[in-house]
């Protein structure tokens, strides 16, 4: 069995990740504000969510890489898993020359993640509604 | 800052540009606040989402700040109107500083969520600004010019006739206009 590694070079990522793209802004930009005001009890903005999330991704290591993902047209994403202040986070971007880093998830993992070293990311406290895309605090 | 392409959820790359006015964004307390203020960002119509440059979410910050801002000036101007109360009146009444009332008039202050939503109610809802100062005793008159009948039971509103109830709702220009409200009330 081949070890399946990150499609992009982690530290070409975090260089280029300072001026990065947001796509998906209720998984990106909403969940990191949402987990704050949920979790953290704390009040942040969307400048401040999104430095959040440049921060998270240069605390990569290569040990949070899980999987890939295709996103569109044959293009890989990564996805990584990290917990960070006691949340866990459903981290995906890919890179390209031409288009720098997009960040495509940033918010609380659907699931439990297994990340490549064996290790478990457990799901969210919060739950995204698709239909009304909020995010609120996961009934058991 | 790095001119967006293409969509990177689904790779469209024949973004446009669409105001963020009417979407819904969050920010701070405020779970999802619906924009009423211009600001063009990239979009891709095939996803219906904004695709977002690395200083885009700093300027969504400062139009979801004005329009906050706007909102409450005019929620609190509508209550003066209503009332007649001068902004010391309105502050003591129900609960603020005189300040603080008039930092938001002012657009100085972006308010909590539950700040915004409390003067909404007052502003907005028929009854709620009523239901607020029914015990006290200085804004009797107040009270009497909304055919308020006092009795802390929710059926008091079952006594008022409705177009009394609509034009009590509206702002006065509006209540004025609404000349077919007898035909409405019937």
């Amino acid at each position: 069995m081949t070890e399946v590694k990150p499609h992009y070079e982690l530290e070409t990522v975090k260089a280029n990740v300072e001026s990065c793209a947001f796509s998906a802004r209720n998984k990106t930009l909403g969940a990191v504000i949402a987990v704050f005001r949920i979790c953290f009890q704390k009040e942040i903005t969307n400048s401040e969510a999104a430095k959040y999330i440049r921060d998270g991704v240069k605390s990569l290591v290569i040990d949070d890489f899980a999987r890939h993902s295709e996103v569109h047209g044959g293009t890989i994403a990564d996805v990584y898993g990290k917990v960070i202040n006691d949340e866990s986070w459903y981290i995906k971007f890919y890179y390209s020359d031409e288009d720098g880093v997009c960040q495509y998830a940033f918010h609380p993992p659907a699931r439990e993640l297994l990340l490549k070293d064996g290790r478990k990311i457990s799901q969210g406290k919060l739950v995204y509604d698709e239909v009304k895309k909020v995010w609120s605090l996961r009934r058991e | 800052m790095m001119k967006l392409k293409k969509c990177g959820v689904c790779g469209e790359n024949d973004l446009v540009h669409k105001t963020i006015k009417g979407e819904r964004f969050s920010y701070k307390s405020f779970p999802s606040y619906v924009v009423n203020e211009d600001l063009l960002l990239a979009y891709c119509a095939h996803c219906g989402d904004f695709v977002l440059a690395s200083d885009d979410p700093e300027l969504i910050d400062i139009a979801i700040e004005n329009s906050i801002k706007n909102d409450l000036s005019l929620f609190i101007k509508n209550i003066l109107e209503r009332t007649g109360w001068t902004q010391n009146e309105l502050a003591d009444y129900v609960g603020f500083t005189a300040i603080y009332i008039s930092e938001l008039k002012n657009r100085k202050k972006v308010p909590e969520f539950r700040t915004y939503n409390y003067l909404k109610l007052l502003s907005e809802c028929f009854g709620a600004l009523e239901c607020v100062i029914e015990n006290d005793p200085r804004c009797e008159g107040v009270r009497d010019s909304y055919s308020f009948q006092g009795s802390g039971s929710l059926e008091r509103w079952n006594h008022i006739d409705l177009s009394r109830k609509v034009e009590a709702a509206l702002p006065m220009e509006a209540a004025d206009s609404f000349d077919d409200i007898e035909g409405i009330a019937a």
